[in-house]
């Protein structure tokens, strides 16, 4: 079975990026258009691994995070965070959102992969 | 992937969107009827902006919107204030960035006359505090000594997991599946960090200490990348394999609570590699 991957990000070209990036690596992607959207598929799959962007209309990925770690529903599903953000200030309020990781944007697609293969075994 | 021409035209599309929203923001802004979540919208549309057009390598583009959007951080930070002035060149930044969109969609350079006092006036409201280059959260590059490393024949790696490392969705499994594959490695685990009672089982505490010798390995580089995320969420020991690890002094443990615990697997090892050999200590 493909590894699934939940993608939650506001801009279009992002998340088309992403689809491209992850599928030609054999993922299968599901994408989400907000946080909100983004909680709601993920209660709705059964995502391996979630990519979520940080700045969001409705929910911020910070929200995602706190809503999959709450909830009874695969709470310890690696989380990447994908962000414009870099430095020690990133890395500080990614853990204490609970996110498994983090890619700054722009990303590199092989530099990606990887890390999501490390991530879920893939 | 980023040269794809389809990608391309959504994220020009996607900007004509955003940069509707910056402008009726913006108009709210002036007119004195926007509230925090119209700045927020207004920030939000000059970070994505910013986000995906650093995927196509349009600097003069990240660099405008990199600015734009630390001004409106600022001021959705309660930082800044609003006044005329900042309001007017918030409307000059929004027309720029609406020029620098179009300069990159038209593939022709930018106006520089007409965006560096822009940038110069948002400049004005961030004192030094922007003037410098991002931090960039990247691994330094080793000098490599290849005298010394010939002799260099691995490294040991022992972890062992706390309490944050599960919480933020970490398996050790998956570490130690990812060292094996930068050498032959010999995997130990040591539970003797377990408590006597049952009732003291804290199941979202590390008990077990892992240990991972590998052969053949000049650099610990590899590893460096592997520990990227967990480095500080586990208590993490490297060092070369001619400089062994002190074992962890033996404490008592309830051999109940051990056979409770999940034996740990023998890793399918790469063809290349061979089979890890997993030991108990004593």
């Amino acid at each position: 079975m493909k590894t699934r991957i939940l993608a939650i990000d506001d801009s279009p070209t992002i998340r088309s990026l992403l689809t491209m990036a992850l599928e030609k690596a054999g993922f299968d992607v599901t994408t989400a258009v907000d946080g909100v959207d983004g909680v709601q598929k993920f209660r709705d799959s059964d995502a391996d691994l979630v990519i979520t962007d940080v700045n969001m209309p409705n929910k911020d990925g910070f929200g995602v995070i706190d809503d999959i770690r709450g909830g009874e529903k695969n709470r310890a599903v690696p989380v990447l965070v994908l962000t414009t953000e870099s430095g020690a200030a990133l890395k500080e309020r990614a853990r204490a959102a609970g996110a498994t990781g983090w890619i700054v944007k722009p990303f590199d697609d092989d530099a990606l992969v990887s890390v999501i293969r490390r991530l879920t075994g893939a | 992937m980023a040269n794809d021409p389809s990608i391309l035209d959504t994220f020009f599309e996607e900007c004509e969107d955003l940069i509707v929203a910056l402008t009726e923001g913006l108009t709210e802004m002036r007119d004195g009827a926007a509230d925090d979540e119209t700045v927020n919208a207004v920030f939000r549309a000059v970070h994505s902006i910013k986000g995906a057009a650093g995927a196509f390598a349009l600097d003069e583009l990240v660099g405008f919107a990199h600015k734009f959007e630390t001004v409106l951080d600022e001021l959705r930070s309660n930082r800044l204030t609003t006044d005329e002035n900042l309001l007017r060149v918030l409307q000059r930044a929004g027309d720029v960035l609406a020029d620098l969109v179009e300069a990159a969609r038209d593939n022709i350079p930018a106006n520089r006359d007409q965006v560096d006092p822009v940038l110069n006036e948002l400049q004005a409201f961030l004192g030094d505090e922007d003037d410098q280059p991002e931090e960039e959260f990247v691994f330094e590059a080793m000098t490599l000594d290849f005298d010394s490393a010939d002799d260099q024949s691995g490294y040991q790696v022992s972890f062992r997991p706390g309490p944050e490392f599960y919480a933020c969705g970490h398996d050790p499994e998956l570490l130690i599946k990812a060292l094996n594959e930068l050498g032959s490695a010999t995997i130990s685990a040591d539970d003797t960090a377990l408590p006597d009672d049952f009732a003291d089982f804290d199941w979202e505490s590390g008990y077990l200490t892992w240990t991972i010798d590998i052969q053949d390995l000049a650099t610990d580089l590899g590893i460096l990348e592997i520990f990227q995320f967990v480095d500080d969420l586990c208590d993490l020991k490297i060092s070369p394999r001619d400089t062994p690890l002190t074992p962890a002094q033996p404490q008592p443990s309830n051999p109940k609570i051990s056979q409770i615990l999940r034996q740990p697997r023998r890793l399918r090892s790469p063809q290349r590699m061979s089979t890890p050999q997993l030991t108990r200590r004593p």
